[in-house]
């Protein structure tokens, strides 16, 4: 278990290594950079930026140097904490990403445990009652929840809650809070508005836990060790529960570690339709305005998460399921 | 089934005109419908049929455990419970569990405790996520009032039993790490760790090679001896029923067409439908050129004939054989039954 664990841990690292060269090259493609965007902008405005200013500019922030200067200057920068400037927001890239991150996680994984504290009871439920009413109902109401797109289901909510509720659209916070300091008030504040980003990105993922949670659990169900179980004289609950669901449960739980990078990217186009000030809208700014090192950081944060929860996810399932464990040794 | 045939036998199981049927959107399957026979203390019963006779719902019955859409529908199977009364002396007390509920507490107790099973396919009946050991103790915590430790000290003694090697090693094994065989003999070890009353064997050998079908018939037999276990065991194959069975049930499409002494079975077989069945056995010091085959194909549960089912293959079919009528069961010689219209007058 050690040696598997040490090997996959050494096999990330030119993974990662190569994730942030290309990281790095994507935010280049495109033509043009941040500053001929910039130019154009105060132009077009009737203002006037010489060409000296630019080329300042420009050498401050190394563009004037090749490709491979300017990513070696940045991941040297990132690798000590430095994450760079932010063009547009004229602010360094972490104090940005911060607080972002934070309440990404926050709503992400509250949005997780509802998930599965609905999904996998109710999907275990539909597959023991399989082609009873109550697996229709379930089945049906899943099918339409999956079906549904998320940001669709963010606006009507919205227009619902506005219209019928007298609740403010979107956000975290109340007006009273959006800009004070943390306090236990305003935690209080944003778990207050948190049910409504959770209800609606939860629904698509709750949606697809419970097909997958009951066409897992049946799989299992009409396994001959299920009858053996019973023929052991284990009451139903326990045969079920102790066995195929816990076979069933290992694809699920063992890839918890996708989920990491979602936790912390949020639901874009929910966070822009809701206004939730997450990581998702940031991103999808920095990408429009070609804000470099703010977007080249993000997504190297991301793709490390992605790397990072694979890894994890590999050392749950080699942990739960024997079968992979042993796979080498036996 | 009268009294009179049966006074004789020390019997530890009854079945009596078993029915067992499926409710599917297709129609009814009548898995079991109507069968008839006993298990004797001690003994074994060995039982055949070609795939789909109703062999393993006839087995899952007497465990209880049919499940939606299956129900038993008819009959009874009575087991003649021994118990131990405290001035030494035993008494007989007859329970028809069919009456009982599936998930009762008795029923239970009873499943696993008292009537045990094995399957098919071994490796498949252990859970590959636990290890063997887990699923022994279980079984010995479930229906005993023993602790971790001596469910495992029991679990290791079970699985020396059986004859695996390194037992106390093979316990934290899981069902991937070991070999087909290992598995069964797991599996037998996992069954007979309550010492029950019988143990059903559903095909057990089926998906092992020949020379590890002869260790594990060996060791069922010695622990037989040892244990004095009722064993009901289903198999197609004539030639382990030879080896294993005193009495022997033959079934077909859910009937009891023949319930003998093997003897009687194999040298005076009844049925058409046994006779041809052991004319399809090949044998060593056979001089035909071509093997004798059944003719024609089991017929469409769905759509079963009327009369006896198996008139349209039967050679020596009568006239009233497809009528819509009770094929008569009749007791050919002692202890020999035929359900055939051939022997209407007795034999």
């Amino acid at each position: 278990m050690r040696g598997y664990i040490l090997r996959r841990v050494l096999q990330s690292i030119p993974i990662l290594i190569g994730i942030s060269i290309v990281a790095f090259l994507i935010i280049q493609l495109p033509p043009g950079d941040y500053l001929t965007v910039y130019a154009s902008n105060l132009r077009s405005q009737g203002e006037f930026i010489g060409d000296e200013e630019l080329e300042a500019l420009k050498a401050q922030y190394a563009l004037d140097k090749p490709v491979y200067m300017q990513y070696i200057r940045w991941i040297t920068n990132f690798l000590q904490g430095n994450m760079g400037q932010s063009f547009y927001w004229n602010k360094p890239v972490s104090s940005l990403i911060g607080e972002r991150i934070a309440l990404s996680m926050v709503v992400s994984i509250l949005t997780l445990i509802v998930t599965y504290g609905i999904a996998i009871p109710v999907g275990i439920y539909s597959s023991i009652k399989q082609y009873t009413w109550s697996d229709h109902v379930i089945t049906l109401i899943a099918f339409i929840g999956v079906g549904l797109p998320s940001f669709l289901v963010a606006l009507i909510v919205m227009y619902l809650g506005v219209k019928y509720f007298n609740l403010g659209a979107g956000g975290l916070f109340s007006a009273d809070y959006l800009d004070a300091p943390w306090s236990f008030a305003r935690v209080i504040d944003m778990l207050k508005h948190m049910w409504l980003p959770v209800i609606v990105i939860g629904i698509s993922g709750t949606a697809g836990t419970i097909r997958v949670m009951r066409a897992t659990t049946l799989d299992e169900l009409s396994k001959p060790y299920v009858e053996a179980a019973r023929a052991r004289g284990l009451s139903e609950l326990k045969a079920v529960l102790k066995y195929p669901v816990r076979v069933a449960l290992n694809p699920i739980l063992s890839t918890i570690g996708w989920m990491l990078p979602t936790i912390v990217s949020g639901e874009t186009l929910v966070s822009l339709v809701l206004g939730l000030p997450t990581t998702g809208p940031l991103l999808y700014r920095a990408l429009i305005t070609q804000d470099m090192f703010l977007a080249a950081s993000f997504i190297l944060i991301l793709s490390s998460l992605t790397v990072l929860g694979t890894l994890i996810s590999d050392i749950l399932l080699a942990w739960m399921d024997p079968r992979i464990r042993f796979g080498g040794a036996e | 089934m009268s009294n009179e045939n049966t006074n004789g036998h020390n019997m530890l199981v009854q079945v009596k005109n078993l029915k067992t049927h499926f409710f599917l959107t297709e129609g009814i399957v009548r898995a079991v419908d109507g069968v008839n026979f006993y298990i004797d203390r001690g003994r074994t019963l060995g039982v055949v049929g070609e795939s789909g006779c109703g062999k393993s719902v006839t087995a899952r019955s007497i465990m209880n455990m049919i499940r939606p859409p299956g129900r038993n529908v008819a009959g009874q199977v009575i087991y003649h419970r021994q118990k131990k009364e405290a001035q030494g002396s035993t008494v007989t007390e007859e329970i028809d569990l069919l009456t009982l509920e599936p998930m009762s507490a008795e029923m239970r107790s009873i499943r696993g405790g008292e009537f045990s099973m094995i399957f098919q396919e071994p490796r498949a009946s252990l859970s590959p996520l636990h290890t063997i050991g887990t699923q022994i103790m279980e079984g010995l915590k479930l229906h005993m009032d023993i602790d971790d430790e001596e469910a495992r000290q029991r679990a290791i003694e079970q699985l020396q039993r059986v004859n695996i090697p390194k037992a106390e090693e093979r316990i934290d094994a899981y069902a991937h790490q070991l070999s087909g065989g290992m598995c069964q003999r797991a599996m037998i070890a996992l069954a007979l760790a309550c010492q029950p009353a019988l143990l059903i064997a559903d095909e057990p050998t089926t998906s092992l090679d020949v020379t590890t079908e002869a260790q594990i018939l060996n060791l069922m037999r010695e622990l037989q001896d040892t244990f004095h276990t009722s064993i009901m065991y289903i198999t197609h194959n004539m030639a382990v029923i030879a080896e294993i069975a005193q009495r022997v049930l033959v079934m077909y499409m859910g009937k009891d067409v023949e319930l003998a002494p093997v003897d009687a079975l194999f040298y005076d077989p009844r049925h058409p439908y046994t006779r041809a069945l052991l004319r399809s056995i090949p044998r060593i010091d056979d001089e035909r050129e071509m093997l004798a085959v059944m003719r024609g194909n089991v017929p469409d549960p769905y759509a079963l004939p009327t009369g006896c089912p198996f008139h349209p293959r039967c050679e020596s079919r009568l006239r009233v054989c497809s009528q819509p009528v009770e094929v008569p069961y009749v007791e050919v010689s002692p202890g020999h039954f035929v359900r055939c219209h051939l022997y209407a007058g007795g034999g």
